[in-house]
């Protein structure tokens, strides 16, 4: 289990966060945290903090760069956690 | 049928939800689709007005991209996107929500707004190839898995050429039928949970597997633990998120595999593998003996067989039919029996697996390719789950061949029930309608056939009748689709009986 820090840009359009965190929660991935800013009228940066493995990581990020509206993602962080941490996410 | 982008088009509300399970099926399949669909007026959504759903959430999961249009101005540019994000890359359904005021409303329509859209195919660099070329031309026994994306990319003369140069030999998926013709020297069966006995088994002989446009599915694959395991993989997908994720691969291709067996040719080096495919040949002779000899041929005193049904279909119209099938039994007894010769021959659901898909498919089909022999085959529950649309037959009048294997059960559940639930059967015996009666009542010519001296003329009469026929054969009642994989189990385990 690790924690992984997302940084994520999408189209700033209505259905976008509807989206993205669908295909979180089709993966059983909790989203610990998220922030959404507007960046300029057209963009919105997207901060979000998960908890999951490799794998697992590896193909929500191929999956969610099919979404049309999405422009970027990055993994910008990770963090192993230990023991105490498991099952934090399902 | 084609390479182009279906239409539907539904009102709001209930109309709308009934396109749910047809998006989902295009979107497992990767068949392009842009559906239409209504919506209330703008100043009404979100007041629970009359026909209100929320058609955009309910089908974000199960399409490529869905829009919602409440500006008429919208309309040109979103719905030539819509047909962009449909048809390119992995093809797959979108959904355009129109609200009625935009409906009504006026634009000035410019051209222009139709523009801005190109596609280009992934560029697939030098070293990818000549990996790939490397591991070809050192294996012993090359194994090559074609799939959907063949037919997708029109790419079933590349995969002919590639084939025929290497000396690999080719399985297919239940998707990849009809990618090449059951002709070919190379071409040595079908891949899956009912496919053929060698082409599964000797998966896990195989020292290299060429996956082309598949995306290597859990009826396809069995248990991951122990499927391939003496094979390098060289796959070949559209979709970048299909490659390593349920079988890591040597080398990951992600291209059009009409461009990338294309480029591929030329770094190969020609081959044979004869004692290779001879294997194949042996675990086929097998299979022939213990199984399918048996289920072509006639026994007398007994019903009429499926396979003997499709057998027999196949040599009449020689391999020349599209075949729509639906879901069940008579779907694997199609694909397995059926001979098919040409491209884009075989139309099923899938990765959906939706019954009730082969009446409305094969009406679609026969639109899109009238000069075809179009045949639907459909069991006697999934029949049932679409029934209405004869009325689409009738009216639209299109000669439409319906082929009902009628064994009065759920049959691949009642299968499933006997052999691995210990004859415990539950709601899979079916009391049937009269479906000649239901086709007559639609003016549509139909005849029921029970007994085996009767079957070739009654194919005979549906195959010569120029309209629309169809044809119920009552076929045996248990019978099993052998062999089998059965689930969980790797594919080195499938059984012949
Ligand atoms: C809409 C839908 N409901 C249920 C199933 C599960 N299912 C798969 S095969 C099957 C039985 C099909 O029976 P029938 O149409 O008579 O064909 P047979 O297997 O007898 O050839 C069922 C119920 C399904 N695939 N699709």
């Amino acid at each position: 289990m690790n924690m992984y820090v997302i940084s994520i840009i999408t189209q700033n359009t209505l259905n976008v966060l509807q989206r993205v965190a669908g295909m979180f929660s089709r993966y059983r991935i909790n989203i610990e945290h998220i922030n959404i800013s507007r960046h300029t009228e057209e963009l919105s940066y997207w901060n979000v903090v998960i908890y999951s493995e490799d794998d697992r990581i590896e193909l929500l990020t191929k999956q969610l760069n099919k979404i049309i509206e999405l422009v970027d993602i990055k993994i910008i962080d990770k963090v192993p956690m230990s023991g105490q941490f498991e099952g934090a996410s399902a | 049928m084609t390479d182009k982008v279906g239409v539907c088009i539904a009102t709001s509300g209930p109309g709308a939800t009934n396109l749910i399970t047809g998006i989902a099926d295009a979107m497992l399949d990767s068949i392009p689709v842009v559906c239409i669909t209504g919506q209330v007026a703008n100043p009404l959504i979100g007041t629970d007005a009359f026909q209100e759903a929320d058609i955009i959430g309910m089908t974000i999961p199960i399409t490529k991209w869905n829009y919602q249009i409440t500006d008429p101005k919208e309309i040109p540019h979103i719905l030539a996107k819509a047909f962009h994000v449909a048809k390119n890359g992995r093809p797959g359904p979108v959904l355009i929500d129109v609200t009625k005021d935009a409906q009504f409303g006026e634009f000035d329509f410019d051209p222009e707004q139709l523009k801005g859209f190109s596609y280009n195919t992934p560029v697939v660099c030098e070293s990818d190839l000549s990996k790939a070329a490397h591991l070809i031309n050192q294996a012993k026994r090359p194994y090559i898995l074609a799939g959907h994306g063949i037919t997708i990319a029109n790419a079933e003369a590349a995969l002919a050429e590639f084939a025929t140069k290497t000396g690999i030999p080719v399985a297919c998926t239940l998707h990849g039928l009809s990618s090449i013709t059951m002709d070919h020297p190379l071409y040595v069966g079908m891949l899956g949970m009912h496919g053929n006995y060698g082409s599964n088994v000797l998966t896990n002989e195989a020292d290299l597997i060429i996956a082309l446009g598949m995306r290597f599915d859990d009826r396809v694959t069995g248990n991951l633990n122990t499927y391939a395991k003496n094979a390098k993989i060289i796959h070949i997908d559209i979709d970048k998120a299909e490659l390593n994720k349920n079988i890591q691969t040597n080398v990951a291709i992600h291209g059009d595999a009409k461009e990338v067996l294309t480029e591929l040719i030329n770094h190969v080096a020609p081959n044979n593998h004869a004692s290779w495919i001879n294997k194949f040949k042996d675990y086929y002779s097998l299979e022939h003996e213990t199984v399918m000899h048996y289920q072509v041929t006639p026994q007398p005193g007994h019903k009429i067989k499926m396979a003997e049904v499709i057998d027999k279909l196949s040599r009449k119209t020689k391999g020349n039919a599209v075949i729509v099938s639906d879901v069940g039994q008579h779907q694997m007894i199609a694909a397995r029996y059926y001979q098919f010769r040409n491209p884009r021959s075989h139309i099923t659901s899938g990765g959906l697996g939706t019954m009730g898909f082969a009446l409305p498919a094969a009406i679609g089909a026969k639109i899109a390719a009238p000069d075809r022999e179009v045949i639907a085959v459909i069991g006697d529950g999934g029949f049932q789950m679409n029934i209405q649309e004869l009325a689409v037959l009738a009216q639209e009048g299109l000669k439409v061949k319906i082929l009902i294997l009628n064994n009065e059960y759920l049959g691949m559940v009642r299968q499933w029930q006997e052999l691995f639930f210990e004859e415990r059967y539950s709601f899979t015996s079916l009391v049937n309608p009269d479906f000649v009666k239901i086709a007559q009542a639609y003016s549509i010519p139909a005849m029921r056939v029970s007994d085996d001296s009767e079957l070739n003329k009654a194919l005979d009469t549906m195959l010569d009748t120029d309209s629309s026929f169809l044809l119920e054969v009552m076929v045996e009642k248990q019978g099993k689709v052998f062999p089998m994989v059965p689930a969980g189990c790797g594919v080195g385990e499938i059984r012949l009986s």
